[in-house]
């Protein structure tokens, strides 16, 4: 440290102590008549001078002027009343400051050895009167540790690593449990990152920089708002920690910039629709805020997250009717709106570019500014403007060029100076401003920007279909003229019709991809989420998935992520137990939430199991009794108290969390899967855990499919149901008196049900011995169906049939055959249950 | 059905149809009904649907079902003839087939060319005839296509 740096601090430190010290002697005197104003006023002195002192390694200033602040806090923030002793001990604190600045400008000022009888007082104050008056958001635990953490950090200096990683380690096991703003979590990550790096020349301005960050915690966890300056760190560590989400994180934040715009223009749509709202209108513009925030949770965009939850809150004042849905209302969500817009805009900017728009710019002389916790002092100044400077949506290069570490200040001189037809970013090299470097990557950056319409189209359903239906008759046109016999084998026109027949077929493929995906995507995406909710709420889980590989129609995967994090993140808030509770009731500590799917016959199936605490079906009508979400004379089954679970509003959380709480998840989930056609079913037993099953029909899913022939007919055996296929040895088909055949195999004696009878076609095999025979999975009761041939596998698109067009049970759909003949997809388990049937009438 | 009476006057619309023949008869249906008139298709009989549905087609990628107005009359099937063909029209369900024996024309009707139909002696349910078009000394009945379909896809009503 240069002398000339710390002569500067002491005459600093003295005006602020000094002014501190007039104001306190003021309250003192009157301890009933304190100034807010004042009392900031105090704040920020010390504040300051706990920034420099850091900055030029004053431990024990750093310390008391720590614990000095804290105390003024706590008054700033009406926790603490202005009371005699409060103002007693921060003069005393002030004092001993005073005596350390003295100390340092060479004067011979008595000073103890320690400051822990200061320290001491003034925890005790704190401690003493401090009453629970803070806002509902902040956790009085949380803001103890993490005081502690900043006093133990400025005790244990950079030097010992260990006790650094200590300390972060236990703020980080804190941070499991209680409630935290969103944005803790990555400022935590940032911390730990650094401490890695804490040797070497780098280690004084990496531990300053964990003690600015702490700080900001700190002001975080207590005000509840994301401080202006806090947006750097985070972005930069989104930047650091990227790498852990960021390969294969582009796809979903691709995903989500298109998800958010869309739900952030249906909720301008309904704003702009009218005057007044009902309460369904309110409860979606909540939704989409909801789900906006939901999804830059899992995705790390605490920004994001925060500025979503603060406007939820906000709607969620008129959904429970504590305010109107008036034109405020209306203002204010547009307000929100045009807010995440932005937000949005700028993870999308990320997204495209590649590089941050607060750029780090390594420059000698920043790290002295950046280490210097700047909360109070510069709330509302220059810096608040990060988070709404984004840019219009034409990128200007100045901008960009600006992320990249140019000058500011430069650029807008240059630019200013700048003749028509000249190019700027030529002009910043030749005046050696920008490197030509910068310039290019400027260049690019914004091109990209420009081409990049989105990363994502959505197209509507029905154009895909129509797609999909177009191309299958080309390729069944197509096969007419290349099977055609005039067609002129070996001869060009073959070729040429056989080269268009592989491109249609490509084509095939590309537009039935455009429809299905499998269920992993979504399911893997649930992974995050029990991580994230499990670690936030300090519970343990053990996730498991199977069936990943169903697949399922891309718009229904695509609805299905939303229930599906709601789903999760319920199940785990209010299913999993604590650890503890779980091992006091015999579970093992870890519970067990497992995410499955099948395609059962039409549909498709998801179960969310989880062996948590269970529901309580007569509790949870209770509550919605109570709630007025039910009549309370209305009979209810114990399915339809189980649903209950599902209506908007109803929640049995007593406190709101950025996990779940206000009741808006599972209405979600009814709602999604009622929109895709579904049901979800509860089974639930308390003690035991709960299992919820979303029932999806399949229609557009593609089947693998055995055709077989019965008669003069081509029908279609779902392949999964397959167990077996034979031809009969003599004397293995024994008859039945009056109930038919059954087939011995392998022991068993496996009911025959004959294919083309029961479906009533005429012309088929009818001696089993002579036929071909199908071994059906049905679980546990399997059985025998009789065909006349297979004429080989395929893979089908299933039509269903119209609604309300009378069917055979046996039969759960059509396909359309390569041939364009229509073939009728089977539902084997059917037609032993219609067989059981005929034979029982 | 008593209002047999009442449903025809209120039926008696004059307009454009597009008329077919079923064995000797010929038959009309409102031209604004059909989507289009398709060549015979391999048609996919559906166990367990009735027995005027004679199955389903492969309309373009769409499957539709057809069903057969002799069937639905109760009348005799005849044999396959390159004549026959599928008038595939419209109604609240969707698109349904129509089988027919062969298309005839399109034909105006006046007011003064139509006039209600009998309550007996027609070949066809008298509740599916609209009226009775008499033009160029020939009579043709002009179905209420809403009627003649309303049986087979009954369930689709409930369901809809």
């Amino acid at each position: 440290m240069t002398d000339e740096m710390m002569s500067e601090f002491v005459a600093e430190a003295s005006d602020h102590l000094t002014r501190a010290e007039e104001i306190l002697l003021g309250f003192s005197r009157q301890p009933d008549q304190v100034d807010a104003e004042a009392i900031n006023a105090c704040f920020r002195a010390l504040h300051t001078i706990k920034g420099c002192s850091g900055f030029l390694d004053l431990q024990r200033i750093q310390h008391l002027s720590h614990a000095g602040e804290q105390v003024l806090d706590a008054l700033r923030t009406s926790e603490l009343g202005g009371s005699l002793p409060v103002f007693d001990a921060l003069l005393q604190t002030v004092a001993r400051l005073q005596a350390h600045v003295a100390h340092l400008s060479g004067q011979s000022a008595t000073l103890p050895d320690s400051d822990d009888d200061c320290v001491k007082m003034l925890e005790g104050v704190r401690h003493a009167t401090s009453a629970p008056t803070s806002p509902a958001a902040t956790d009085q635990g949380a803001l103890a540790v993490i005081s502690a953490a900043i006093s133990e950090l400025i005790v244990s200096g950079p030097d010992d690593v260990a006790a650094v990683t200590a300390v972060l380690n236990r703020l980080a096991q804190q941070m499991l449990v209680g409630t935290w703003m969103p944005a803790a979590r990555p400022l935590m990550t940032r911390m730990r990152q650094l401490t890695d790096e804490l040797s070497g020349a780098a280690a004084l301005d990496h531990f300053q920089q964990i003690l600015a960050l702490c700080s900001q915690l700190e002001t975080m966890q207590r005000s509840g708002e994301v401080p202006a300056n806090t947006t750097a760190a985070v972005v930069e560590t989104l930047a650091a920690g990227g790498a852990t989400i960021s390969e294969g994180a582009n796809g979903a934040l691709g995903e989500f910039v298109a998800e958010a715009t869309e739900l952030l223009n249906q909720a301008e749509a309904t704003v702009l629709g009218g005057k007044s709202f009902s309460a369904d209108q309110v409860n979606g513009i909540f939704r989409a805020f909801h789900t906006v925030k939901g999804m830059a949770a899992y995705l790390s965009l605490p920004d994001v997250e925060h500025g979503a939850h603060r406007f939820e809150a906000q709607i969620q004042q008129v959904r429970d009717g504590l305010a109107p849905a008036d034109e405020t209302f209306s203002a204010t969500v547009l307000g929100g709106v045009d807010a995440m817009r932005e937000l949005v805009a700028e993870v999308k900017r990320r997204l495209i570019t590649g590089f941050e728009r607060v750029a780090p710019a390594p420059s000698p002389t920043s790290p002295s500014v950046t280490t210097i916790p700047s909360v109070g002092v510069v709330a509302g100044g220059p810096q608040a403007s990060a988070l709404a400077a984004v840019p219009p949506a034409g990128e200007r290069i100045g901008d960009l060029l600006a992320d990249l570490g140019v000058s500011r200040q430069a650029i807008e001189q240059t630019a200013a100076d700048l003749k028509p037809g000249e190019r700027i970013g030529d002009k910043l090299i030749t005046e050696g401003a920008a490197t030509r470097q910068q310039v290019d990557k400027a260049a690019t950056a914004q091109q990209a920007l420009k081409s990049s319409a989105d990363v994502f189209s959505r197209v509507a359903t029905a154009k895909l279909e129509e797609l999909m239906n177009q191309v299958g008759e080309l390729l069944i046109a197509q096969a007419m003229v290349q099977h055609n016999p005039e067609l002129p084998p070996n001869s060009n026109l073959a070729q040429a019709v056989g080269r268009q027949g592989r491109i249609l077929r490509n084509l095939q493929v590309l537009s039935l991809s455009l429809r299905m995906v499998p269920l992993r995507g979504t399911f893997q995406k649930m992974a995050r989420v029990v991580y994230d909710t499990a670690k936030k709420l300090g519970k343990q889980v053990e996730f498991s998935l199977g069936g990943e590989d169903t697949e399922i129609d891309r718009t229904l995967a695509e609805s299905m992520g939303d229930p599906l994090m709601h789903m999760v993140r319920n199940g785990i808030d209010h299913g999993i137990e604590m650890p503890e509770v779980r091992v006091k009731n015999g579970k093992p500590a870890a519970g067990k939430v497992r995410l499955e799917a099948f395609q059962a016959g039409d549909d498709v199936v998801i179960r969310l199991i989880d062996d948590g605490a269970g529901m309580d079906p007569q509790r949870l009508r209770a509550k919605a009794i109570e709630k007025g979400l039910i009549d309370a004379n209305q009979p209810m089954d114990e399915q339809a108290c189980f649903q209950i679970v599902f209506l908007p509003g109803f929640s049995t959380a007593a406190k709101v969390t950025d996990v779940s709480g206000r009741g808006v998840g599972m209405d979600v989930v009814r709602r999604q899967v009622e929109e895709a056609k579904g049901t979800v079913h509860i089974e639930s037993t308390v003690g035991k855990g709960t299992t919820f099953t979303i029932r999806l029909p399949m229609t557009t899913a593609i089947l693998d499919a055995m055709l077989v022939k019965v008669g003069s007919e081509n029908l279609l055996m779902p392949i999964n149901s397959i167990v077996e296929m034979l031809r009969p040895k003599p004397g293995q088909v024994q008859t039945i008196l009056g109930s038919g055949h059954v087939i011995r195999h392998r022991d068993h004696m496996l009911p025959l049900v004959h294919l083309g009878e029961a479906l009533g076609i005429a012309g088929c095999v009818n001696d089993p011995e002579q036929a071909t025979l199908m071994v059906v999975d049905n679980r546990g009761a399997d059985f025998v169906i009789q065909v006349d041939a297979i004429l080989g596998q395929r893979q089908v698109v299933i039509k269903p049939f119209d609604d309300g067009l009378a069917h055979h049970p046996g039969t759960s759909g059509t396909t359309i055959l390569g041939d364009g003949r229509v073939a009728l997809i089977l539902n084997p388990t059917c037609l032993i249950l219609g067989h059981a049937d005929v034979q029982h009438a | 059905m008593s209002s047999s009476t009442a449903t025809p006057a209120t039926g008696l619309v004059t307009g454009t149809y597009l008329t077919f023949q079923v064995g000797p008869e010929e038959y009309g249906i409102e031209i604004f009904k059909v989507r289009e008139i398709i060549g015979m298709l391999p048609i996919t009989p559906v166990p367990g649907s009735p027995p005027e549905m004679i199955g389903v087609i492969n309309l373009r990628g769409k499957v539709i079902p057809v069903i057969s107005i002799r069937t639905r009359f109760g009348m005799p099937l005849a044999e396959a003839h390159p004549h026959n063909v599928i008038i595939v029209v419209e109604n609240r369900q969707g698109e349904i087939g129509i089988a027919v024996d062969r298309v005839a024309e399109v034909a105006r009707f006046t007011e003064a060319e139509t006039e209600a139909p009998p309550s007996y002696g027609l070949a066809v349910d008298t509740t599916c005839v609209a009226a009775i078009g008499k033009s160029q000394g020939r009579i043709r009945i002009l179905l209420d296509i809403a009627r003649v379909l309303g049986d087979v896809t009954a369930n689709a009503g409930h369901a809809a």
